[in-house]
């Protein structure tokens, strides 16, 4: 591993952990405190303690994994909804700029080899001429140090936007499972104001029917349904909220981080371009100052032909828009 | 004649292409083909009127103004002349030269080795430039739909999305430049190591004939002085004396079968007619070979000058390529520059 691969990871793990430390919900974990202050041994001991709730966790997760049950609501929460189509939607998307990244990463290795060659082919020419000697082999260095630009750009480019793309990627993941977890909370809500229902019921048509032990039974029942609702609810409720606060402060940071991480690939290619055009812009001065005199009948008939061209040298005027 | 180093004429078909030489079909790819043919027939017609010599050419000014110019060439009957001298060529010794041509036909092989990997490189280095711009394309689509699901940050990547699509339209036009830029002068420069390499052989043919004109003086000298030794007295008196291969005494009462021929013949058998042969074929010879240095030694001095100014013409045209090539890549990454600026652009205008 490079030394700035673990630099960057450094980095990321910093970022992640104080991510932590300002969340609303985590900032309170005594998971996080414990990590935050104990020393590696003591920490390793308090993980082995918690293994036991570990165990519930993993259950938890499981029938969450299970369950999907967002589209078994009966009444869809529009709101989560929407978010839930956000999350996976910038899922996918996350994973194709990954994949375009990939690819171009791919293709600028194959133009750097490309360009070396290029670069040595250029220095045969330089080779075999006399009074372009100079010339051509400085610009057989410019090549050289264009294709270095390029390997450049795309070490920048995997330790800023691949990784901030990738960490995007799981959170949007990360946030809907979260959702789906609200979900099923809103599922018991309703399964359990079924079984009220229900119990309600049966606990009329008891009292109706007169059979007074089966009443008190069914209102006993009845009773622990009621908490379970009312629980069931209360669960709902705060998660509802704590969510909700949660998705509009990560909205808030992804639109901040977004931010910098696009300025900071789009100064990646401006940077490349920047420097390439003054390795040329170089070249092209050491050329011109090289002391060939032009002879009366050369063939600046190529210069003719290149009158045609839209643009000049200096190219201040950008006439054509891109728009 | 006078020695020059021909402009070379563009290719009349590209390999990979359809093949047909008359190049009359009108599909897109072919007449892209005419185009970029004219271009390259007008610059070898400017480098022709241009050259100090050929401008001045009988056959030029033919082609511009006589519309039978072809007929009037055919009638020269240049093409036999050609044969022969492609006849000549295969006759060619290396014993010794002018190691001034040599190094002409060194420099020549060199040019067209390295202006051949020139060309070859810069289309791979092309095709990866050309794939690294259009996978922006794909940028351009992610970007534009991802900026339909956000709020705040959905202008800066809308203007992102179309950045990457203009950004991976501008290598089309860049291509295009680079083949006028880079491409064509190449090509032409390649070719014209053909004709740098056709002085070389007519140098070398001039060469081969003046030494086989000073190899056939020296015959004749030879043949001069076996005939002078053989008609001194001495000799007439040794009957039975083998001649020295060449033709036996006359004369005298001697019996000889050749003797009796060349007088039917009507060849002076005597002495004295064998020894005017032989000058007078020697004198022919010493002027042949005067005259073959002369036309050497004519041949050289013009080939150099039109060397010398060749390669003062290469030199300008070098550096006109090169500063045509560069300007374009100056202008493709300013070009790059300022698109990628406008992304960062958009997403600085925010909070």
């Amino acid at each position: 591993m490079s030394e700035t691969f673990l630099e960057e990871r450094q980095r990321a793990l910093d970022k992640f952990l104080r991510r932590l430390t300002v969340h609303p919900y985590f900032s309170f974990s005594i998971d996080l405190k414990t990590f935050l202050t104990a020393t590696p041994e003591e920490f390793a001991g308090y993980v082995q303690e918690s293994q036991g709730r570990q165990k519930l966790m993993d259950r938890l997760s499981s029938s969450v994994r299970q369950a999907q049950t967002s589209f078994m609501l009966k009444d869809v929460d529009p709101e989560f909804a929407k978010q839930l189509t956000y999350f996976s939607e910038l899922g996918d998307k996350m994973s194709v700029l990954e994949r375009i990244g990939a690819r171009l990463h791919n293709e600028r290795e194959v133009l750097q080899t490309a360009q070396d060659d290029f670069s040595v082919a250029l220095f045969h020419w330089a080779a075999n001429e006399q009074v372009m000697t100079q010339p051509l082999q400085k610009l057989a260095n410019c090549v050289e140090h264009c294709s270095h630009h390029v390997k450049k750009l795309n070490e920048a480019n995997t330790y800023s936007m691949m990784v901030a793309v990738k960490e995007y990627q799981l959170y949007s993941s990360s946030a809907v499972a979260a959702i789906r977890r609200r979900d099923t909370l809103q599922l018991e809500v309703e399964r359990s104001g079924l079984d009220r229902e229900r119990k309600k019921r049966h606990h009329d048509e008891a009292t109706a029917s007169g059979k007074v032990q089966k009443v008190m039974k069914l209102a006993d029942d009845l009773e622990k349904v009621e908490l379970a609702a009312e629980k069931a609810q209360d669960q709902l409720s705060r998660a509802n909220e704590e969510l909700r606060v949660d998705v509009e402060k990560w909205h808030e940071a992804k639109n901040k981080e977004v931010c910098q991480f696009m300025r900071q690939f789009a100064s990646n290619h401006v940077d490349y371009h920047q420097k390439c055009f003054d390795e040329w812009e170089s070249a092209l001065k050491q050329l011109r100052s090289a002391s060939v005199s032009p002879s009366p009948a050369t063939a600046a008939a190529q210069n003719d032909h290149l009158a045609a061209l839209t643009f000049s040298s200096r190219d201040s005027d950008e006439t054509q828009s891109d728009t | 004649t006078l020695q020059v180093v021909v402009p070379p004429l563009p290719e009349k078909a590209i390999k990979g292409s359809s093949g047909l030489l008359n190049k009359i079909t009108f599909s897109g790819e072919d007449s892209d083909f005419l185009i970029k043919r004219q271009h390259a027939l007008e610059i070898f017609l400017v480098r022709l009127s241009r050259h100090p010599v050929l401008c001045q050419s009988y056959w030029f000014h033919q082609f511009l103004e006589n519309i039978g110019w072809r007929e009037a060439v055919q009638r020269t009957g240049y093409l036999q002349k050609s044969d022969m001298l492609l006849k000549t060529l295969s006759l060619l010794s290396k014993q010794k030269g002018d190691q001034r041509f040599h190094d002409v036909r060194e420099y020549a092989e060199e040019l067209e080795a390295v202006f051949k990997s020139l060309l070859e490189i810069r289309e791979k280095v092309n095709e990866s430039v050309k794939a690294v711009y259009k996978i922006h394309t794909n940028y351009g689509r992610v970007f534009s739909e991802w900026s339909e699901i956000e709020d705040t940050i959905g202008t800066a990547l809308q203007v992102t999305g179309g950045s990457m699509d203009s950004y991976a339209d501008s290598v089309e036009m860049y291509l295009d430049e680079e083949e006028s830029r880079y491409y064509m002068p190449l090509k032409e420069y390649l070719a014209y190591c053909e004709s740098l390499r056709g002085m070389v052989k007519r140098h070398d043919i001039l060469e081969k004939r003046l030494e086989r004109a000073e190899s056939a003086l020296s015959t004749k000298s030879e043949t001069k002085a076996t005939v002078q030794r053989e008609g001194l007295p001495s000799g007439v008196e040794q009957a039975g004396a083998p001649p020295t291969g060449t033709t036996p005494t006359g004369g005298g009462g001697r019996f000889s079968l050749r003797a009796i021929s060349n007088r039917l013949r009507g060849v002076d058998g005597s002495y004295e007619g064998r020894l005017a042969v032989a000058s007078r074929e020697l004198l022919e010879a010493e002027e042949t070979v005067r005259i073959t240095q002369k036309e050497l030694q004519l041949f050289t001095t013009e080939a150099l000058e039109e060397l010398k100014r060749f390669h003062e013409q290469k030199t300008a045209d070098f550096k006109s390529i090169l500063i045509n090539f560069i300007q374009l890549q100056m202008h493709v990454h300013r070009k790059g520059k300022d698109t990628w600026e406008r992304v960062k652009q958009g997403f600085s205008t925010m909070q």
